[in-house]
């Protein structure tokens, strides 16, 4: 084989080179798929990523806001808070009866 | 295809005068001339990449890229730090969690902060940081800023405490800060912090972890809530976009588990602050009081408080030590009960066997061991059922003497048999076993059998004599104490501790019976009076042991140490939970104080058990309508009922709870409702809530308004607390005024 050959693109019509391009639409179709794959999958880790984040700072939101509403919900705040507003509740001595 | 080897490229158009096969000649020719075309375009294209890849690869400009991927600005190890589980109470309420805390630095050098920039904020931004932190005026911070923009510092945090991410979202919203890192200079610096949002409640058993291997729940469960800690290596992408790669040393973070401990933080409080108010009052040194769930053996409370006198005089009580399970002594009258079982159970006594306790005073042979009662006078001759209603330590000593003075290694035996000196595998660090001597063991003398049978000459903890008064109140089974009942994560229970028992039947019915009723006879008209009262049936046993002081014995420095204790269960009839208090106390010779169990822990005792009445539905008597009240009857009452009182306003929200709320008070429901919330315009007319459009969620508690506005994709903002009065809506945002 020449040169003369590869660049007027004869040999691409021999038929070793014929005979094997179902072949070679299939592997290039497969680096196809592989090329779009890497983006795809780094696409998807960008969504993962943000996804994270936002779980992150949601989950601190709400434990930030759980402690404070637990040291809020004490019996003990809100003793001082009825006190303090002067809304005159006082706590029960006796357990609240079931109404069956 | 063409046979010819040597063709030129001529351009012929398509002749139709021309016979066939010439003119599918040039067909045919034209064909080839595309694919050519073609070939020659790819080949050139594909000549050029490779060209170029070639180039990029090999040139110089091809090795400082190279460079720059190798020196590892291209690839990296990202650490992921694991968050440390929660300790949360047994209502999954919060003890112990770890958030982030900040604080703000200002780079005044950054590039994009432009002095006009900061002129025109710093005013704004000091009086938003004087109202927010309201520790310095705006003038004070203004003076600040500008010192330091003058001096073009590069990290001067300007957050005089740290902040937590709710107020960070509010601080990062303020002049010149919002304009972020480049062009505010803004540098947020983060730590994770372990907070305890009920202070110092509990402190050593909640506990704390440190370097030195740190103490309670924190410690002993430091691997279940450390986590795994990640290493991800991660490529540059873009930019800012790192990925995750494949790397055989990535370690998948894993997040801390949670605790679930068996604590109850308002019977916790209650037991702190009246613990803490008798300390005070009698000036003691260290007070216990730990709440047991009888059936379960859960802890539902523990107290611990000792003095602690400051460097300019001041008195205050603090948690220091875990008494509660820590502090191994003489339990003193408290273990009486364990002798009457043995001599009941084992040596078969009979409970109306009389014993002499003379004056008060005795000498016991063989020794001539000193023992005497608390009453001057003595109690003279009595039975062993009265022995031990008095509490009489000759009585005891006597008939342990003659059921056990000729084989004392029967009565070790038999405590050991109940399981006295076992441990119980406390879910916390440093556990203390009891010390229960046998003959043989080298403290072993002659005094000690006698010693024993009212209390001394062993050591037990505080929670260690619960445990056994609990297996009184548990029908003889004798269960473990626990503190901690699930380690659990984000997936579910990674483990589970239930509940232990260490001996089914630790006396026989009989005899358990017997002691049920002798220790509410304590209550009802002895030493323990303190916790009679109307509500709920008490038993209990009050002690006051002298206190031994390592060599020094029992007088010490013209004084005597007491331990006053009282422990029992409630309500006496189905008992539900079991308590134990002690306080210790210093007594110089000629002082007054009180230093009785009764009077001295009684108190603490009787507050825990109100506390806990007062929130046990189930104790009381249930009101329920007499059946015998016919249904017209009923309706008639509940007519007339209506129109003169008005009954209270049933709140809108999903329909099932509406009804059966209604039904439930009596308020007649009219109107036929489909779908699933309803509101109430009037008394008793539901209309159901229209689904098309934006929800009306006035007159809803907050729950269900969000409910039904998030299903509708809404975002939801409240405001104050209550029911929905008012609702604006602007884009997808709702705000709701509630009252």
């Amino acid at each position: 084989m020449k040169i003369k050959d590869i660049i007027s693109g004869r040999f691409l019509a021999e038929d070793r080179v014929t005979r094997r391009s179902p072949a070679i639409v299939y592997i290039v179709f497969l680096m196809l798929l592989y090329i779009f794959n890497i983006f795809d999958t780094q696409k998807r880790y960008r969504r993962i990523l943000a996804v994270e984040r936002e779980i992150a700072r949601l989950k601190v939101s709400a434990t930030t806001t759980e402690t404070k509403r637990v040291s809020v919900t004490r019996e003990a705040s809100i003793r001082k808070m009825v006190k303090e507003r002067g809304i005159g509740l006082i706590e029960n001595d006796t357990p609240p009866q079931q109404i069956r | 295809m063409m046979s010819s080897q040597h063709y030129q490229y001529r351009y012929r158009h398509t002749d139709t005068t021309r016979p066939d096969a010439d003119r599918r000649k040039d067909i045919r020719k034209e064909i080839y001339d595309r694919s050519m075309y073609l070939y020659y375009i790819f080949l050139l294209v594909g000549l050029v990449i490779v060209c170029r890849m070639l180039y990029i690869q090999y040139s110089a400009e091809g090795f400082s890229l190279r460079e720059e991927a190798r020196n590892g600005r291209s690839f990296g190890i990202r650490n992921t730090e694991a968050k440390r589980g929660d300790i949360l109470s047994h209502d999954n309420r919060m003890l112990a969690t770890t958030i982030p805390l900040y604080h703000i630095y200002m780079d005044f050098a950054a590039e994009g902060l432009d002095d006009d920039a900061f002129r025109a904020g710093v005013d704004s931004l000091s009086i938003c940081l004087s109202g927010f932190f309201k520790d310095r005026t705006a003038a004070a911070y203004r003076d600040s800023l500008a010192r330091w923009r003058t001096g073009r510092h590069r990290y001067k945090r300007i957050t005089p405490r740290r902040i937590n991410y709710i107020e960070l979202k509010e601080v990062v919203g303020f002049p010149i800060l919002r304009r972020g890192r480049n062009r505010g200079g803004m540098v947020i610096d983060t730590v994770q912090q372990r907070i305890f949002p009920n202070g110092d409640m509990a402190r050593r058993t909640i506990g704390r972890m440190n370097a030195k291997g740190g103490f309670g729940l924190e410690s002993f469960f430091d691997k279940e809530l450390s986590g795994v800690d990640g290493v991800t290596a991660v490529q540059k992408i873009s930019g800012n976009f790192w990925m995750p790669i494949p790397n055989p040393n990535n370690i998948t973070p894993i997040d801390g588990h949670d605790i679930v401990s068996t604590i109850d933080i308002e019977v916790q409080e209650v037991a702190e602050a009246a613990l803490r108010e008798q300390l005070e009052k009698h000036d003691a040194i260290w007070g216990t009081a730990i709440l047991m769930e009888v059936s379960t053996g859960q802890i539902r409370a523990i107290a611990n408080l000792n003095k602690q006198v400051r460097s300019n005089g001041s008195v205050r009580y603090i948690e220091d030590y875990n008494y509660g399970v820590g502090m191994n002594m003489e339990p003193g009258s408290t273990f009486k009960l364990v002798s009457l079982m043995a001599l009941l159970d084992d040596a078969k006594a009979d409970i109306n066997e009389m014993f002499d306790t003379g004056d008060g005073v005795a000498y016991l042979t063989p020794h001539k061991i000193k023992v005497s009662d608390t009453r001057r006078g003595g109690y003279g001759n009595i039975s062993l059922k009265r022995v031990f209603e008095v509490s009489s330590n000759i009585g005891f000593a006597k008939a342990i003497n003659k059921y056990y003075g000729h084989n004392p290694k029967r009565f070790t035996d038999y405590l050991y048999k109940l399981g006295l000196h076992k441990g119980y595998d406390l879910q916390l660090p440093g556990e203390v076993t009891p010390v229960i001597r046998r003959p043989g063991d080298r403290q072993w003398d002659g005094s000690t059998l006698t010693m024993m049978s009212f209390g001394y000459a062993m050591l037990m903890t505080p929670i260690h004599t619960l445990a056994i008064y609990n297996a009184i109140a548990n029908d003889g089974r004798y269960v473990k104490p626990l503190l901690v009942t699930e380690v659990r994560n984000s997936d579910g229970v990674v483990r589970s501790y239930a509940t232990e028992s260490l001996n089914e039947r630790i006396c026989s019915p009989g005899t358990l019976r017997f002691l049920q009723e002798s220790l509410e006879g304590v209550v009802n008209d002895g030493t323990a009076a303190v916790l009679r009262n109307d509500n709920y049936r008490v038993a209990g046993k009050t002690g006051t042991a002298q206190v031994a002081k390592g060599g020094k014995g029992y007088l010490v420095d013209g004084g005597r140490y007491y331990l006053g204790s009282i422990v029992g269960y409630f309500p006496a009839d189905k008992p539900k939970y079991s308590c134990i208090v002690a306080i210790e106390t210093y007594h110089p010779i000629g002082s007054t104080k009180v230093y009785y169990g009764g009077s001295l822990s009684g108190p603490v005792f009787r507050a825990i058990a109100d506390k806990v009445y007062s929130q046990s539905p189930d104790w009381g008597n249930s009101v329920s309508r007499p059946a015998r009240v016919s249904p017209q009857e009923r309706h008639r009452e509940q007519q007339a009922s209506l129109r003169a009182n008005t009954p209270p306003q049933v709140k809108g929200g999903r329909k099932g709870r509406v009804l059966s709320a209604s039904s439930k008070i009596g308020v007649r429901v009219k109107g036929s409702i489909s779908g699933d919330f309803v509101r109430s315009d009037s008394l008793h007319h539901m209309r159901p809530v229209p689904t098309h459009g934006v929800p009306d969620a006035r007159g809803m508690a907050l729950r269900d308004a969000v409910v039904l506005l998030e299903q509708k994709g809404l975002v939801v903002a409240p405001s104050g607390t209550g029911i929905v009065t008012e609702q604006r809506i602007k884009g997808d945002t709702v705000y709701l005024r509630l009252r």
